[in-house]
């Protein structure tokens, strides 16, 4: 009887696992298990259709040595720092704006966050053709104000501006959302006191708002910076042969260069690992760096 | 220092609702003026009206004799506590108290010690370190009372500032605000919903109603002579029992008769009740007035409930479907369910007009 029972009760202990199971397949078959195959991988030559070949950190070694890994990482690094920067910085203004109570605040709001939401191959196609020299909208519209357009996407320069515009588009929404929720939540009382203490509105942007934000604009800092440097899309889609001089190209269109068109299989992880390293390290300086100011809060 | 005036101040909140109404004050200089009312009566709104939180719709408001309306909160001189305290959360109680001074120009040396002298009055020197989330309730109340006290402004305002106070430190910190106000000298204006803080505080009270002020008057004179209903059941613990009843007249004497009482009106008060003759009219009791006895008095009761208090008793009583509330002597031999005899103090009785809830006498 003893026995019975015992097996009865593992059986009902194995059940909820069983339910997971699908799931924790799909995920370590997808997810896991590639993160640790392409770890495996980046020590190797292999073009898929050969045999592999071990060459230990060989890949690694050549990337560092190699002028577009070098070319790739600065692009990126461009176009993180003014997506992130002025991202930010832009999407910090409108909140502002969109906190105080004004007429047709929803409507505000849905149109900021209605890019995030759209799907990304679709607008950057979209923005393509805003850029484009001829028939492009935006020059149009530089035209109206009597601006001279400019050759967007054919240019090292103003390509990397473009893209960068572009991500700031698609992404203002999500970082507005998130600063509005806590711009929203900041107690009003503070700002009648500092009012009475002597502040202007500068000075409460400066010493209230700004401070009071200090975690949530880390937060976006933080993924920000690591959802930039895994750009890919708006650049494949805008600049698909890496852009004029190759400024357009990021680590992952690099990275997707060497996999997919010159099957570099074991140079793709490698790099696919640096990148990883990078944003880590990244991550880790921020939150280190600002984290200890912030801790007051 | 400096005299706050407020001439017909008027705010509408978006079509109609009506928080302040016609409302006129003068506050004299260096006076603790008490702005006392039940919620919703407009008190934060009057307040915020002198501070520049909210623009009047209409009236003027002067501070110093200088017509301040269009003048902005930061240049009327003027400080303010919160109700929450408001303390900047992500500055130390120095910072908060420093940062008045530090928009205004102020030079560091002189800023220290201007914190430092506020520090020493209210007795927080070695919380100055600290950030708000590591004060208590009642150390960030001080700090907030520090912030306003370093600017050295013409006029203290206070919106409710003990009521997240427990009740032991709030009676300690109103004996607070009485000397800091003694020291400092200045202008204060301080608005509370509790009855006891403004009687205990206040050089003047101001009661509020429905946006209006129903009395202004010395704590004394609002006791003691309240001008109308309203006053006369706000002001005083347990409040002032009311009795309907009319004015008659009977061989000459005019009489008070009550649903369950009958009494001769004193000679004092008889010229100017008569007007009311045959009209309905409250009379008003203090429970302090109300005396009982076993012998024969003006009414009988039945003792309800009796809650000793020190050295006194508070006796509700029961008079067929009314209810008096009685302070007497702890002595006092009464125990529930006995029926006594009680007996009002008709010197001190207050008459108020049904008509107009005025009081006539
Ligand atoms: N910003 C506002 N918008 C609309 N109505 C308001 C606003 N502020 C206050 N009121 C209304 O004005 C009236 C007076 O409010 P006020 O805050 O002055 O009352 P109070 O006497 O301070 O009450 P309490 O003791 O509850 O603080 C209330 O009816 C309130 O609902
Ligand atoms: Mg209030």
């Amino acid at each position: 009887m003893q026995t019975t029972a015992s097996s009865r009760s593992k059986r009902l202990a194995i059940t909820p696992y069983l339910y997971l199971l699908p799931a924790f397949v799909v995920i370590l078959t997808f997810q896991v298990l590639p993160i640790f195959y392409s770890l495996f991988v980046s020590f190797f030559e292999w073009d898929i259709i050969r045999a592999r070949r071990f060459v230990g950190l060989g890949n690694y070694l050549d990337l560092f040595r190699d002028v577009e890994f070098w070319q790739a990482l600065f692009n990126t690094t461009v176009f993180a720092a003014g997506s992130v920067v002025f991202g930010l910085a832009i999407s910090l203004f409108i909140a502002v704006l969109l906190s105080r109570k004004i007429a047709g605040l929803n409507c505000y709001r849905l149109a900021y966050f209605i890019p995030y939401v759209t799907a990304m191959t679709a607008v950057a196609i979209v923005w393509k053709w805003l850029f484009n020299p001829q028939f492009g909208l935006l020059n149009y519209l530089l035209s109206l104000v009597g601006l001279p357009g400019t050759r967007w996407l054919q240019d090292p320069f103003w390509a990397r501006v473009a893209v960068i515009i572009f991500v700031i588009w698609k992404t203002m929404g999500f970082n507005i959302l998130i600063f509005l929720t806590r711009l929203l939540d900041i107690d009003k009382t503070f700002y009648e006191a500092a009012e009475i203490d002597g502040a202007g509105p500068w000075r409460l942007f400066r010493y209230i708002t700004w401070p009071l934000l200090g975690p949530t604009t880390l937060f976006l800092l933080i993924i920000s910076t690591i959802f930039s440097f895994q750009m890919f899309v708006p650049v494949y889609i805008m600049t698909p042969d890496g852009g004029p001089a190759n400024s357009c190209s990021t680590m992952v269109f690099f990275l997707y260069e060497n996999a997919y068109v010159d099957f570099r299989m074991g140079y793709a992880c490698s790099i696919a690992y640096v990148l990883f390293f990078i944003i880590l390290a990244l991550t880790l300086i921020q939150r280190k760096a600002l984290g200890r100011k912030l801790s007051g809060l | 220092m400096s005299t706050v005036t407020l001439k017909n101040v008027t705010k509408v909140f978006g079509d109609s609702v009506v928080a302040v109404d016609n409302v006129s004050l003068e506050v004299e200089d260096g006076e603790f003026m008490i702005l006392v009312g039940p919620s919703g009566c407009g008190k934060s709104t009057t307040l915020r009206i002198i501070a520049g939180l909210e623009t009047a719709t209409g009236g003027d408001i002067y501070i110093g004799g200088r017509l301040v309306n269009d003048v902005l909160p930061k240049d009327r001189d003027i400080a303010m506590v919160f109700q929450n305290y408001a303390l900047y959360p992500h500055m130390t109680a120095y910072a908060n108290m420093a940062f008045g001074l530090k928009l205004r120009g102020v030079q560091k040396k002189e800023i220290d010690e201007r914190v430092k002298e506020a520090a020493e009055i209210l007795n927080i020197g070695e919380l100055l370190d600290r950030k708000p989330r590591e004060l208590s309730g009642g150390q960030s109340q001080r700090v907030a009372v520090g912030r306003a006290i370093v600017r050295k402004p013409k006029v203290f305002l206070f919106d409710e500032p003990l009521s997240n106070l427990d009740l032991k430190l709030r009676v300690q910190m109103r004996a607070e605000f009485s000397k800091i106000h003694n020291k400092l000298g200045a202008t204060m204006i301080y608005v509370t919903h509790d009855q006891t803080e403004a009687m205990t505080m206040g050089d003047r009270i101001a009661v509020m109603r429905e946006g209006g002020i129903r009395q202004l008057a010395d704590p004394g004179a609002l006791y003691q002579s309240p001008a109308n209903r309203f006053v006369a059941q706000f002001i005083g613990i347990p409040p002032m029992n009311m009795i309907d009843g009319v004015i008659a007249e009977e061989g000459g004497a005019l009489l008070f008769k009550g649903d369950s009482c009958r009494v001769t009106v004193p000679d004092g008060k008889g010229d100017l009740l008569r007007p009311f003759l045959e009209k309905k009219v409250t009379m008003g009791v203090r429970p302090e007035d109300v005396s009982v006895s076993e012998g024969k008095g003006m009414a009988e009761a039945v003792v309800d409930v009796v809650q000793p208090l020190g050295p006194q008793k508070f006796l509700y009583l029961k008079m067929g479907d009314c209810e008096y509330t009685a302070r007497v002597p702890v002595e006092t031999k009464a125990r529930v369910n006995d029926t006594v005899a009680i007996v009002f103090d008709m010197e001190k009785v207050h008459f108020f007009d049904d008509a107009t809830d005025r009081a006539i006498v």
